[in-house]
């Protein structure tokens, strides 16, 4: 590149020094018509302070001066770091060559025989101008050279620190047990650490550059821009995906995927941290597959235990009845008794073998609910239909109260009736002989809910035995008569149909004056009818794989 | 008016005993048989106008004693009751579904099962007027 030397870019500043004021005017004429700066120095030492100031461009400079001569000046000048740059053309009347030595040793660039030709000086001055303009340009630019050399001497050594670093770094992710992966937003594979050679059998050298999905034969259970759109939401992706190894295996892998974007947020890569969780999976699904066979088991035990139950005790309860009824002759009054005894006794066997399948559908999801409009006053009547004589044998007073406004419930009726025949029934069985027990229901605080209440004055129960009241198999610690006869099933399978048909159970107790249990239903409406409660939640064992 | 005859499929010796005490009892004519094959031989010779059938049975069960009365023109609108000590939780929709028409668990309570057998006695005969 060749500089563009123009002397009068700036007016270039020409210093004149002559002890003689003629000799300075008529220089000053000649230069004046080239557009030069000029100024003046009487004496070498005047010129010396204006080149401290000023600074000039060339100096011209008379050699026979009183005090300081022209030869001194220039050695001055010279020796300066500051001002040795300027150039000085000697001006002298003695044209021979010991003068012409004596400038050089000083430092002259040029030289000017007095009278001074006008041309000459002019081609002179500016022949000199032009060598300071380049040499000043050659400084300068050596300058920025020197900077652009150590810049990229700078750029390079940083550059190699950061290619240490990074192997560095590439070292420590090959010693993490996972597979790490990161592809850019085409899913063409950046990186692959030793972890993803292992998991999936493709060295790195063989992975690099390829697709993603391609590579691993990514089963996609969920839609791909479902997982994209997450990412570039959230930045973040957690789940699970089905990824076949190089030999064709099936892996089923954790996957957590991070989104990295540039400076002006341009999602760039992503980064993926796999983990080969198939044999905790097929543990888990092993074990599931047990629970479910277990249950499976009892479930076929108890129906054929309760089946095989069912038939003696059907045989015993028809022979009682038979004899009850007078069918093989008339009964003494101590026999009739006996009999009843026979009787209830039957009853209270047939209800624990009914708990029994009914907690076998409660565990297996048998056990259906099917909601519908269902009028509590219906259900109750229903309830005290079939306790009536239940409570008529000890004496125990039942009674209900149900506002006539009462919105009807959005219930199975079956599963209502039956919840309400295990809590009256226990509400029958704990109160003394004489108490009385009862069926409230109204609309609760939260109005989308009815509250329904089963009291007793009974003898209340403790706070805490309250708390595991609904547990399964939870019977009293000190049996009373009353709890003896049961399982302790009653008020779990109650609590479950509840919770089953949307609503909670709860109890409030009092000792020695008596307990209420109370349950909510959803109240019926439209919207509830054609949205059904969520059904019964099935047991499944399905992975839920997800794309990588 | 003569009486009604009751057929019983029922393999258990007491409970079957037992059915006649009760239905003799209450004006019924019984007969029994004990196991599945013996039903349709005895129902076509007998006439029965009602069966109470068990559905545990050795030689095949309750389900395939009603398949075989279903094909059967002189047995197929005789009214049949399932009684059994099977879960009631699938066992009364199939009962159900095969042609009885009511499914009734064990250990039952005498009034209900004598109610239910005067209700489909007068079912069927209404069913029988209707057909005519």
């Amino acid at each position: 590149m060749t500089p563009v030397l123009d002397v009068a870019v700036h007016p270039a500043r020409i210093l004149i020094v002559d002890d003689d004021a003629r000799n300075r005017q008529l220089l000053e004429v000649m230069l004046t018509p080239q557009g030069f700066h000029l100024s003046t120095a009487s004496s070498g030492k005047e010129a010396l302070d204006l080149v401290a100031q000023q600074h000039p461009d060339l100096i011209l400079l008379d050699v026979m001066m009183p005090g300081m001569n022209g030869y001194q000046v220039a050695g001055r000048l010279k020796s300066n770091i500051a001002t040795r740059d300027i150039p000085v053309i000697m001006v002298t009347a003695l044209d021979d060559r010991d003068a012409r030595i004596l400038g050089l040793n000083a430092g002259a660039e040029d030289f000017l025989t007095k009278p001074v030709d006008h041309s000459e000086l002019c081609v002179r001055v500016r022949n000199l101008l032009r060598l300071k303009a380049y040499a000043d340009y050659h400084d300068e630019h050596s300058q920025e050279l020197e900077e652009a050399v150590r810049a990229r001497t700078a750029d390079l050594f940083e550059r190699t620190t950061q290619a240490a670093v990074l192997a560095e770094q590439a070292a420590l992710l090959d010693l993490a047990p996972d597979a790490i992966v990161v592809r850019n937003m085409d899913g063409r594979i950046l990186f692959w650490n030793r972890g993803a050679e292992t998991l999936y059998g493709w060295l790195s050298q063989e992975a690099v550059g390829q697709e993603i999905h391609h590579l691993l034969k990514t089963a996609l259970v969920e839609p791909g821009g479902h997982i994209e759109a997450v990412l570039l939401r959230e930045g973040q992706w957690e789940g699970e995906s089905i990824h076949h190894k190089r030999d064709g295996t099936r892996v089923i892998v954790a996957i957590r995927l991070a989104l990295q974007r540039d400076a002006e947020g341009t999602p760039v890569r992503i980064l993926g941290i796999n983990n080969d969780i198939t044999k905790r999976r097929e543990a888990e699904m092993a074990l599931e597959q047990i629970r479910q066979d277990q249950l499976r088991f009892k479930d076929d035990f108890l129906s054929h235990v309760s089946h095989e139950l069912r038939s003696p005790l059907t045989a015993i309860k028809q022979f009682t009845t038979i004899l009850l009824g007078g069918l093989a002759g008339a009964l003494s009054d101590e026999q009739r008794q006996y009999q009843q005894i026979v009787l209830k006794n039957v009853g209270q066997l047939q209800s624990m073998i009914d708990d029994l399948l009914e907690v076998t559908r409660l565990e297996t999801s048998k056990l259906t609910i099917e909601p519908e409009r269902v009028l509590v006053s219906n259900a109750v009547a229903d309830v005290f239909n079939t306790l009536q004589g239940t409570a008529r044998a000890r004496s125990v007073a039942l009674s209900c109260d149900l506002p006539p406004e009462l919105p009807p419930a959005y219930a199975d009726p079956t599963r209502l009736r039956q919840a309400l025949i295990i809590l009256l029934d226990n509400a029958i069985k704990f109160t003394p002989d004489g108490g009385a027990a009862g069926i409230q229901a109204r609309l609760d605080l939260d109005p989308r809910f009815l509250r329904l209440e089963v009291s007793d004055t009974g003898c209340g129960i403790s706070p805490v035995r309250i708390e595991r009241i609904f547990e399964r198999l939870y019977q009293e610690s000190e049996p009373t008569e009353a709890s003896r006869k049961g399982l302790g099933l009653g008020l779990y399978i109650c609590s479950e149909l509840v919770t089953r048909q949307g609503g909670r159970i709860w109890v409030t107790s009092e000792p020695q004056k008596g307990s209420t249990f109370s349950f909510t239903l959803p109240v019926f409406s439209p919207n509830n009818a054609i949205a059904p409660l969520d059904e019964p939640v099935t047991v499944s064992s399905d992975p839920r794989g997800q794309p990588a | 008016m003569s009486k009604k005859t009751i057929l019983i499929v029922e393999d258990d010796a007491d409970v079957s005993l037992g059915y006649h005490v009760l239905l003799k009892a209450h004006g019924y004519e019984t007969f029994s048989v004990a196991d599945a094959s013996f039903a349709v031989t005895e129902a076509r010779k007998r006439q029965p106008d009602l069966i109470i059938l068990d559905l545990g049975l050795p030689a095949g069960d309750g389900f395939v004693v009603m398949e075989r009365f279903r094909v059967l023109a002189d047995l197929a609108t005789i009214p049949i009751i399932v009684v059994s000590a099977r879960d009631v939780h699938g066992n009364k929709e199939r009962a159900l579904r095969a042609g009885a028409k009511a499914f009734v668990q064990k250990p039952w309570d005498d009034d209900e099962l004598l109610q239910l057998i005067g209700q489909v006695l007068d079912q069927a005969g209404v069913f029988v007027l209707s057909s005519w």
